[in-house]
């Protein structure tokens, strides 16, 4: 089941209605499964929405890190024979984490503490993980009104003297 | 392919550095993490070797304008170079939308640079992409080695399709033509993705001011 929200340039667009109902499911998933922080993932590693705090990291790092964990290991499967990947789950110390495939491309990203069993997760995962897909599926391929023209952006003064 | 997100009026951007092994992809992601403010970037995420060879990539999440109350943010990856990590670089360059492809002007280097070359193509059509849609721009890395070779040598071996795509000398241990690297292959991306988008442009609602200068070489935010 696809849940790709692309518009017609295979950009990924989350309308600002859409967004509030996903991140609603997200939410409920989230104090459902007693989780620390949640996270729907897109497979360039782009953290899609979160719900919760991860202080002292940067989501955007952690999605990258948590795809490429989660496709890796994904890809180890395939390579020995085996295409299902139904998750991947960390035991920590103190943090422990989730991924779970909602599509081929979207994956939602769970961490959690001692508090919290990884039977909770799988639950609420059961429980959310279906309204979460078809929300997303549903969601309306909005055309994007950001237009940036050419010359908009330097990201830092040229250091050199340019292109061949 | 653009994360649009409307609710948090935020757009992101995947810009993937690939290229020969040892040939600097790393240098300059490190060389962007040490000269942009602590506020406009993330830590630069490395999964290296013991030997500091990338294992599987390095991350930079960078924050740059804000275009139309949007906040555009890069996130820069590099793949590693060896051959034998092949299936890891497909992965990384999984909905890519900008490539820097930095190759080593060590004269010695050049088979190398070709077939690194070739093997991003196969890398990219074994995801359903094609490089000849993507934003590119060529790096020839490492200009300051004595044994470096031609840059004319260079174009005719890497950028000789067309269109020809922008190539600029560099050094990254130095820093020299780093950003104008990153500049060039982000507009390329931001042309790309405004000539994608449907809805005209109004410049008036623009917040961004257009190049700048100056010796800092923060991320723009506005």
């Amino acid at each position: 089941m696809s849940t790709r929200l692309n518009d017609s340039c295979g950009n990924v667009v989350l309308g600002a209605l859409q967004s509030r109902a996903i991140r609603h499911s997200l939410n409920d998933y989230r104090d459902c499964a007693e989780a620390i922080f949640s996270a729907l993932l897109d497979e360039s590693g782009s953290v899609l929405m979160e719900s919760g705090v991860m202080p002292a990291e940067q989501s955007a790092t952690l999605g990258a890190l948590a795809n490429g964990a989660f496709i890796a290991v994904r890809e180890l499967g395939r390579r020995l024979g085996d295409d299902a990947c139904e998750g991947l789950y960390h035991q920590g110390g103190i943090r422990h984490f989730h991924i779970a495939p909602l599509s081929q491309t979207t994956f939602l990203f769970t961490v959690f503490g001692n508090d919290t069993k990884f039977g909770i997760i799988r639950s609420a995962l059961a429980k959310f993980g279906p309204t979460l897909r078809d929300k997303m599926q549903n969601a309306e391929h909005a055309a994007s009104p950001v237009t940036p023209s050419e010359g908009d952006l330097v990201l830092a003064p040229s250091d050199g003297t340019g292109a061949s | 392919m653009a994360v649009v997100n409307h609710e948090t009026k935020e757009v992101t951007f995947k810009i993937v550095y690939c290229g020969t092994p040892v040939g600097g992809k790393t240098t300059n992601l490190s060389y962007i993490h040490s000269r942009i403010e602590s506020d406009q970037r993330g830590d630069l995420v490395s999964l290296a070797t013991s030997t500091d060879r990338t294992l599987f990539f390095d991350f930079l999440p960078i924050n740059t304008v804000v275009i139309n109350g949007y906040a555009t943010r890069f996130m820069l990856y590099t793949i590693p170079g060896q051959v034998c990590y092949n299936a890891t670089r497909q992965l990384v360059l999984k909905g890519v939308d900008g490539i820097v492809y930095v190759a080593d002007s060590a004269a010695e280097r050049m088979a190398e640079n070709l077939s690194g070359f070739q093997t991003l193509r196969k890398n990219l059509a074994d995801n359903g992409l094609s490089l000849d849609q993507i934003p590119l721009v060529f790096q020839y890395n490492k200009r300051d080695l004595p044994n470096s070779a031609p840059v004319s040598y260079l174009e005719f071996l890497l950028n000789n399709g067309a269109p020809r795509r922008l190539s600029f000398e560099a050094s990254a241990q130095t820093g020299y033509n780093v950003f104008a690297t990153l500049n060039a292959v982000a507009e390329q991306v931001l042309q790309k993705f405004h000539h994608a988008s449907q809805a005209p442009a109004d410049p008036h609602s623009r917040h961004t001011s257009s190049r700048r200068s100056g010796d800092s070489p923060a991320a723009l935010s506005s």
